[in-house]
């Protein structure tokens, strides 16, 4: 379990095939038959034996997991990272335990016969390493399209005219209407396509103005979401808001 | 804290137990998962989640548990494990 209890990973062992299963966001979750996220099978990089521990860094990035005389590591999105067999010269050595470090950087593996202790780099965490460079680049991101938002702002409509402005008019992207309502929700629109290409990974589902939703959102970030934390995720919202639907 | 005993997985959790002395009785709860081995336990760093894993007896089956403050979230089988 990471330390924030929101990544699990599971070891099992089936009469067929071992596989590791990852669940996230798992203090998010309620309900039964809650299925996991992600399931990697040890099988697709030819490792056949039944899984015997498993341990995962305090981040919930990575995990290793000891099978017989392998022990191999992965990420908790499924993607394998490397592997290593054990071979002495007069033993097959069997991995009994294995521990992982809290912040990931190293995975220490023991066998008794014979008695062995493996210390290996588990991941060079690019996380630690490159973080302000992620973050530096999203805010330059963001950085582009912040006049999309200045202009909403500067316009004096709430979202639910320019919502109606649209649905009665029925217009659509490109807007060549009413010259300043048309630059912002061009401008709304094109920030969101960009993101979309940089930051964004997926669309999210309309939000139609009056929703239950809606309602939630203006209430607890203002009328043009002017309070919203973050500026992809306020572009995001506007987007499913007057484009989603 | 919990193990398997006969044939039953059982389960004691304790809150607070920093602050606790001497001996304890008095469980913040406890379960018992008749027919289930208890094959693995974690807590969070803070202590507020933990999980647990189970398999059933005839060993064809796998269950995970996740708790909250000892209040069960969520569970999840593994069919076939």
């Amino acid at each position: 379990m990471s330390d924030d209890g929101n990544v699990i990973a599971v070891a099992a062992n089936g009469e067929e095939e071992s596989a590791i299963f990852f669940y996230k966001q798992s203090t998010s979750k309620s309900g039964e038959d809650v299925p996991p996220d992600v399931i990697f099978y040890p099988s697709s990089e030819d490792i056949y034996w039944e899984l015997n521990g498993l341990s995962m860094d305090g981040n919930g990035y990575a995990a290793a997991a000891i099978a017989g005389s392998y022990i191999f590591a992965l990420t908790s999105d499924g993607d394998f990272l490397w592997k290593y067999y054990a071979s002495g010269s007069e033993f097959s050595e069997y991995f009994t335990t294995v521990t992982v470090s809290s912040n990931g950087r190293y995975a220490v593996a023991g066998s008794v016969m014979p008695l062995s202790v493996y210390c290996f780099t588990l991941y060079i965490p690019p996380y630690g390493r490159d973080r302000w460079e992620a973050i530096k680049r999203v805010h330059d991101t963001e950085d582009e399209i912040i006049d999309a938002l200045n202009d909403l702002d500067e316009l004096g409509m709430s979202l639910e005219e320019l919502s109606d402005f649209i649905s009665e008019g029925g217009y659509t992207y490109p807007f060549t209407e009413d010259g300043d309502i048309a630059n912002v929700l061009n401008g709304l629109y094109e920030a969101y396509m960009y993101l979309r290409s940089k930051i964004i990974t997926s669309d999210i589902p309309p939000i139609p103005v009056g929703s239950e939703l809606y309602n939630e959102l203006v209430s607890e970030y203002g009328l043009l979401l002017e309070d919203y934390p973050t500026v992809s995720g306020r572009i995001q919202l506007l987007y499913a808001i007057l484009f989603g639907s | 804290m919990g193990g398997t005993y006969g044939s039953n997985a059982r389960l004691y959790y304790y809150a607070n137990s920093l602050s606790r002395e001497g001996w304890q009785e008095d469980l913040n709860g406890s379960w018992v998962f008749y027919s289930m081995d208890l094959r693995g336990l974690d807590i969070s760093a803070n202590g507020e989640y933990f999980a647990l894993g189970l398999s059933s007896g005839e060993g064809s089956d796998s269950f995970v548990l996740f708790f909250s403050e000892g209040e069960l979230m969520w569970s999840s089988m593994l069919e076939g494990y």
